[in-house]
């Protein structure tokens, strides 16, 4: 037996009445947006370009795009530049999975445990907003000056933000859902799969993104400090020796690499969060 | 199936603003198949009974049965809750949503789509099967509500507020829907409300409640058969009753602590009176 009751034409789905004419604006906007950038990015580099060949700058300063074209091509066929950005890349590698990892772990024991939150999160708080570079000199002292205290540094570093994230995360859980379960008949360990770990997902998500974000970061300040070798020794060595030009390619690199990341991690995570309405970050923009 | 609460109370136990009692000394046998409603004013412990009805809530004192076996717990099978908010999960599809009582309870996944898939088809919403909550309005979403509870087969279904957050033209024609439905699977219903339209025309038995501490102080039964059609709004039996509890709910009453919640529908009964 059934009763025939279909949704009718004012229970439309609030999503389906499409504005496409807007649709098809924003677009045109996003369009004139991207044109303008590319317009003023190549104004700036005619510019850089012809000062550059009149000698208002200085080539040992600033080379102009051209000759930083040529050093680039220079640096990035140097077997010694691919042997620090891999040191480099591994730390952060590294650093990034211990911090992250401790990080979410230690964020869903406080989110779940009020008592041990109430305890040590404001600890966290603290590192939060303490430079966390002053630390390296107890690293050094801890770890040594070699492979291993950059990694640890950075770990412990991106731990904070991580943390933090994730506990915001679980702040997100809604008791409302939380009830379905209980009404329902959960098990617990269902209240944590089909509600906890899914309501709380944005703030994991954000924790990760601030977990690749400051694996490269803290990596980077502990390479420039003191000589563990990496991309960050590189930096230094070339600055030492007022080669702007192969300062500025390892600066450029390390930008696009950080974007790359950055996107990519935005399509993975607009993948996972297919349920969601809208992003609630746009992280590609939010690099430092 | 019967369900019977035998002298509930609630306690409500607070160290910053001390004990509320929300519920003293109340019996209600809910028949098998019966279809009963709950009035009164806001914070009187309408949603506080209901909730002790399902064993979401263990009471303070007494005791709910079912068939003389004491509710200890929630149990979807004997009686499925629908939540005034809805309170679809966002991560899952409308199809998993309405499955998730099959799914706490282990049933396989072929069984449990197979059993979803009938009940969205059944309040009519097999083609969003696939789509996700926030892509459905607030009465679709409520009838997902309905086919997760249907999905269980429950013999009564607990709601609470149901249509309390949906524009009036869309409750009215969800509620002649949903009531049909429920009529036509022998589902006993206790439904909280706080419209007296709503109370009237779908119960065979209003429970009206005092303020708190919330006490039955009066069931009026309403003997026509379910069912209803509109003509029903219009007799004068209709009208009778609504005036009774009219009356009954806008009664005065010593002032209990303004209630922050207090849906605008019972502010607006209490400010139409005299």
């Amino acid at each position: 037996m059934s009763v025939a009751t279909r949704p009718t034409a004012e229970e439309a789905p609030a999503a389906a009445p499409s504005p496409a004419p807007r649709e098809r604006r924003r677009l045109s906007l996003d369009a004139k947006a991207r044109l303008i950038q590319v317009a003023i990015l190549l104004g700036l580099l005619v510019v850089w370009q012809v000062a550059s060949w009149l000698g208002l700058i200085g080539s040992r300063f600033l080379p102009g795009p051209i000759e930083l074209v040529g050093t680039a091509a220079d640096v990035f066929s140097d077997g010694a530049v691919w042997g620090a950005v891999g040191k480099s890349g591994l730390a952060m590698l590294f650093a990034f999975v211990i911090g992250t990892a401790l990080g979410i772990a230690v964020g869903f024991l406080f989110g779940l445990v009020q008592v041990l939150k109430d305890a040590f999160f404001p600890v966290v708080l603290f590192f939060m907003s303490t430079p966390k570079s002053i630390f390296i000199p107890l690293f050094l002292l801890l770890f040594g000056i070699n492979q291993n205290a950059p990694i640890a540094f950075a770990a412990f570093a991106t731990f904070f933000y991580v943390c933090v994230n994730v506990v915001g995360g679980v702040g997100l859980v809604q008791e409302r859902h939380l009830r379905v379960v209980d009404a329902y008949r959960g098990k617990w360990w269902q209240r944590i799969v089909d509600v906890i770990l899914p309501a709380s997902a944005p703030g994991v998500f954000a924790g990760v993104w601030y977990g690749i974000k400051h694996a490269v970061f803290e990596v980077l300040i502990i390479e420039l400090y003191i000589s563990v070798g990496g991309i960050g020794a590189l930096l230094q060595e070339y600055s030492y020796l007022f080669q702007t030009g192969r300062v500025l390619s390892l600066v450029l690199f390390v930008v696009i690499v950080s974007l790359l990341l950055g996107s990519l991690w935005n399509r993975l995570e607009s993948r996972l969060e297919r349920w969601k309405p809208e992003k609630t970050t746009d992280q590609s923009l939010d690099l430092y | 199936m019967a369900i019977t609460a035998t002298d509930l109370g609630v306690v409500y136990r607070s160290q910053r603003r001390g004990d509320t009692v929300a519920l003293q000394h109340v019996d209600l046998r809910v028949a098998e198949g019966e279809f009963v409603t709950l009035i009164g004013p806001s914070g009187c412990g309408k949603s506080t009974l209901l909730h002790a009805l399902g064993g979401l809530l263990a009471p303070t004192s007494g005791q709910v049965a079912v068939d003389d076996k004491p509710v200890t717990a929630p149990d979807p099978w004997r009686a499925a809750f629908i939540f005034q908010d809805y309170s679809l999960l966002p991560w899952k599809t409308i199809l998993d949503n309405a499955a998730i009582g099959l799914r706490f309870a282990g049933r396989s996944r072929a069984e449990r789509q197979a059993k979803a898939m009938e009940m969205l088809e059944l309040v009519g919403l097999a083609n969003f099967a696939k789509a996700y909550p926030h892509e459905l309005s607030g009465g679709m979403q409520q009838r997902v509500a309905v086919a997760r509870a249907m999905a269980m087969e429950p013999e009564l279904l607990l709601m609470d507020e149901p249509f309390g957050a949906l524009d009036e033209q869309t409750r009215q024609k969800l509620g002649d829907q949903m009531s049909r439905i429920l009529t036509q699977n022998g589902k006993g219903v206790v439904m909280v409300t706080h419209s007296l339209d709503e109370a009237i025309f779908w119960a065979d038995r209003i429970v009206v409640m005092s303020p708190r501490p919330g006490r039955i102080i009066r069931e009026i039964v309403v003997d026509r058969p379910r069912p209803r059609d509109l003509d029903f709004i219009a007799s004068d039996e209709f009208g009778e009753i609504r005036q009774e509890l009219f009356r009954l709910i806008s009664e005065p009453v010593e002032e209990t602590a303004a209630d922050a919640t207090a849906p605008t529908g019972a502010v607006a009964l209490r400010g139409g009176r005299g």
